[in-house]
């Protein structure tokens, strides 16, 4: 031990000027800096780790500099290697200088600091004198230094061997830039972190220690340690990034069984038994999904088994998300999925239920044949009706339907009436006015079957409840006012003629519509942003409270989403309420709410299949649930459909 | 005294590129007796040196320190010899003081009043640092530390090159001193015949990478007892040797 500190006390010794030298600059650029920022009381108290780092700097890089390389350069290392210690002794005599006095820089800086801030800023709030992060801060610059010393023992002069350790580090970063580019929401594991840490910090001191104890041994320089020293660099480094970069393939390669995973949407099959999942991570700092890491699946509703059907960056999607004019609703499944990829340059057109493929097509192409299909898909698929009864949809900016003979009609939107999305009864488009801007219009075709875009005249109104079938919307005028400016109107859609709409109050907020006359309404929230539902018969204007049978008022905070059972009777909403999260079940005549199951759901969820007449397939956060109810009861079963066994393999 | 050798070569080779330095030397030093290696610039004589003390490793043969190998067994042999360079290879910046301080922890042997006597007696500054002493002053202050280690063994590598007459005078004095103390081998390399004469028990002749001769003055310069003009009877040896491995090279 006496001999290692007298190595020590040696570095000491022979770099003592400049050691002397760092102890009277660190304090003295210190106290300027603090003199110059002593108006900014909010810099001063944050600009100490900078401090403590340039000091760092100006102890490492000096010492690293010198310690091996200016030895070498002074042919003085023949002397300590023919002591008893030998080189080993003076390496590690070396590192312990190094490492003890570049800390003392750091101290001697923070020390500084301190005193400084006390003496021109005494407001500004210094709780410790020594922290730990002092030392934090100056780690990174003596891990830089052990890069420089072990490359003195191939460059023997100390800016060379400097210049050559920001080059090989600099190098070295690269592929995990790179990386980071291609996947900047990427945050690597714990065990990913500590492998570059030990990279980092370890290869420096095993090449330092075989380059100049193997390659400095004897007193003629032998080449093929340093040449071994190198090979552990490049071996090193490629076993460290083939740990990351294996860790990056699997997160790039989500499952289903990943702590992150996080479904974004499904679409079913026509004939209910496939889905089609598209899942992404999470990035846990900011929440949001990484598009880059979303991939769809196929799963087989019964068995739960699923597959892969495109890389990273892509997604599977129902049809008629193309059409421009979504139908709204969900409860049949589609016929067509297109697989769009990372680029979005190509939809691979597969058959729902088959799962192969129909076609490959440029992503704006739509040939006449998609068309076709598009057409199958919504004349199959829409809840809208005419006045008359007619299936209704809108396909190209144009509505159609199926005349008396059967031919197709087709219709193009009024002039000036552009857009069109499509509520469960009914379209909402936007018509332009002469002296600029834009309102909202209902859409529909009356009995006579006419197009009709219901005139608005006046800014401020949406359209809430389209009511087609019936020739009517509902709307609300002062939609984006406060609650209680407000005023619900019921509009006729073929003369804009508007009458108040009864049973609703100008608080109110329309939040499930359970049939074309019954809605839901919420009224305002109380003082815990719990509203107080109620439903109402837009025809009667019969008003009467949302309670269980009990008469306990079912408290909802939102809705969103709805389908009706397959045998018409029941809807199932699912939002929040005071019970949490979850789905209710509604009788489709009175509008009572006959049970509530909480369930952890997607954002915006729907159901998105009809599993049969008392069933449905909701799209939670992680898993998708089948639910069902019993032919008369309101009590259900719910198993997970996908995945299956949650982080088992499949 | 111990029958085992203080430093054995036993067919000694070692080269450097493609230049054969030494090649197949054998020489054993006894303990207190001293050897003084003689031969022409880059015969191997400091080659020989760093061998015995584990600075370099040989090509082929063997090397033995009181019975220790100086590469497996470095510290243990660096502990046991004492070694004066051809030049001074301390830091520049020590002084005798600084010098026996680095040293001392080194040295489970070490002796400091052995070591001042010895600068005393070669009349070494001791507040001065090295790189502001003359390579006399120098090479005394190195002999001092080396003879502050009581060492088994002493290797002196030319320490007579390059020094005035006075100086050379001092630190051949301070060699014989050290030798007085007994039961140390020391084996010296050296061009001085004169200091060679004075010093050695026996001389060896190291010519083409061997020992051409080895034996005491009298019996390499072959008479029956020390010629009274021994330095110059080893120089005519020490030609005619050069010239028999000369012409060897060259048939």
């Amino acid at each position: 031990m006496r001999a290692l500190w007298t190595h020590v006390w040696k570095e000491w010794r022979e770099h003592r000027a400049v050691l002397v030298g760092i102890a009277v600059a660190v304090p003295l650029l210190t106290l300027g800096a603090l003199f110059l920022m002593r108006g900014e009381p909010v810099t001063l108290e944050k600009a100490w780790p900078v401090f403590v780092a340039g000091a760092a700097v100006l102890a490492a890089l000096s010492l690293a500099t010198e310690l091996l390389a200016g030895e070498l350069q002074r042919g003085t290392l023949a002397f300590v290697r023919r002591a008893p210690g030998g080189l080993g002794l003076a390496l590690a005599g070396k590192l312990v200088a190094y490492v003890g006095l570049t800390a003392a820089a750091a101290v001697l800086a923070r020390v500084a600091y301190v005193g400084g801030v006390r003496l021109l800023a005494p407001d500004v709030p210094v709780p410790s004198v020594l922290p730990a992060e002092t030392f934090l801060f100056a780690a990174p610059v003596v891990v830089l230094g052990l890069w420089v010393l072990f490359l003195s023992t191939w460059i023997p002069r100390g800016a060379a061997a400097a210049a050559a350790a920001f080059l090989v580090l600099g190098a070295l970063g690269v592929p995990a830039w790179l990386a980071h580019r291609a996947w900047p929401s990427f945050r690597p594991p714990s065990s990913v972190v500590a492998t570059g840490l030990a990279f980092v910090v370890g290869v420096p001191l095993v090449g330092l220690a075989i380059g100049l104890l193997r390659g400095h041994r004897f007193a003629t320089r032998a080449w093929r340690p340093l040449v071994v020293s190198a090979a552990v660099l490049v071996g090193a480094a490629g076993l460290a990034y083939g740990y990351g970069f294996r860790a990056l393939d699997a997160w790039v390669h989500l499952t289903p069984y990943d702590d992150d995973f996080v479904i974004a949407h499904a679409v079913a099959s026509r004939d209910g038994r496939t889905l089609y999942v598209t899942a992404a991570r999470v990035d846990a700092s900011t929440g949001e999904r990484d598009a880059r890491t979303a991939r769809p699946w196929r799963v087989d509703v019964a068995s739960g088994a699923w597959s892969e059907i495109a890389p990273p960056g892509s997604g599977a999607y129902d049809v008629l998300d193309w059409t421009g004019a979504s139908i709204g609703a969900c409860e049949t499944g589609a016929g067509l999925v297109g697989v769009m990829g990372r680029d979005g340059n190509a939809i691979r057109w597969v058959d729902a239920d088959t799962g192969a493929t129909w076609k490959t097509l440029p992503t704006d192409f739509a040939p006449a044949e998609l068309v076709a299909r598009r057409r199958d898909e919504l004349e199959r698929r829409t809840t809208v009706r005419s006045a008359d009864g007619r299936p209704v949809w809108m396909l190209e900016k144009r509505l159609e339907w199926r005349g008396a003979d059967g031919g197709l009609v087709a219709r193009a939107l009024p002039d000036g009436v552009f857009g069109g999305w499509a509520h469960r009864w009914g379209w909402m488009g936007w018509r332009r006015q002469d002296g600029g801007g834009s309102v909202a219009v209902a859409i529909g075709v009356d009995a006579e079957g006419r197009v009709v875009a219901g005139p608005w005249g006046r800014a401020g109104t949406k359209a809430v409840h389209a009511r087609l079938g019936v020739g009517r919307y509902l709307s609300c005028d002062g939609r984006e006012a406060p609650r209680g400016a407000r005023r619900w109107t019921t509009v006729d859609a073929a003369t804009g003629a508007s009458v108040p709409t009864p049973g609703l109050l100008p608080r109110d907020e329309v939040v499930l519509a359970v049939s074309e006359r019954t809605v839901v309404v919420s009224g305002e929230p109380d003082a815990a942003q719990r509203a107080t539902p109620a439903v109402v018969d837009v025809e009667t204007g019969e008003r009467r409270p949302w309670t269980w049978d009990d008469g306990t008022p079912m408290r909802v905070t939102s809705l969103y989403g709805r389908a009706t059972l397959g045998d018409g009777t029941r809807v199932v909403g699912v939002g929040a309420s005071d019970r949490g999260a979850g789905y209710v079940l509604v009788d489709a005549t009175s509008g009572a709410p006959r049970s509530f199951t909480a369930c952890e759901l997607a954002t915006h969820p729907y159901a998105i299949a009809r599993v049969d007449a008392v069933g449905v397939l909701l799209v939670g956060r992680h898993e998708i649930v089948r639910v069902r109810w019993g032919t008369t009861t309101t009590w259900s079963t719910r198993d997970v459909v996908f995945p299956r066994r949650r982080r088992a393999a499949p | 005294m111990s029958s085992r050798p203080a430093l054995s070569f036993h067919d000694v080779a070692r080269g450097f590129g493609r230049r054969r330095v030494l090649d197949g030397v054998t020489l054993d030093v006894a303990p207190a007796e001293v050897v003084v290696l003689l031969g022409e610039n880059g015969a191997g004589k400091s080659t020989l040196l760093r061998l015995a003390l584990g600075l370099l490793a040989p090509t082929t043969g063997t090397v033995t320190v009181c019975g220790l190998d100086p590469v497996r067994r470095a510290r243990d042999v660096r502990r046991l010899v004492g070694y004066v360079p051809d030049r001074p290879d301390a830091y520049p910046w020590m002084t005798v003081g600084d010098l026996f301080r680095f040293l001392r922890p080194h040295h489970p042997r070490w002796d400091d009043r052995r070591g001042l006597d010895a600068v005393e007696a070669l009349r070494v500054p001791t507040d001065v640092p090295l790189r502001a002493m003359s390579k006399g002053q120098g090479m005394k202050a190195m002999l001092a530390a080396a003879l502050a280690q009581d060492p088994e063994v002493l290797l002196l590598d030319e320490p007579f090159s390059g020094l005035d007459p006075v100086v050379r005078e001092d630190v051949l004095r301070g060699v014989i001193g050290a030798l007085r103390d007994g039961g140390r081998a020391v084996l010296c390399a050296t061009h001085e015949l004169d200091a060679a004469a004075r010093i050695a028990d026996r001389v060896a002749v190291l010519a083409g990478g061997r020992i051409a001769r080895v034996g005491t003055v009298a019996e390499v310069v072959g008479t029956s007892e020390e010629p009274a003009n021994a330095p110059a009877r080893l120089q005519a040896v020490l030609a005619e040797t050069m010239a028999s491995v000369g012409a060897g090279r060259g048939s």
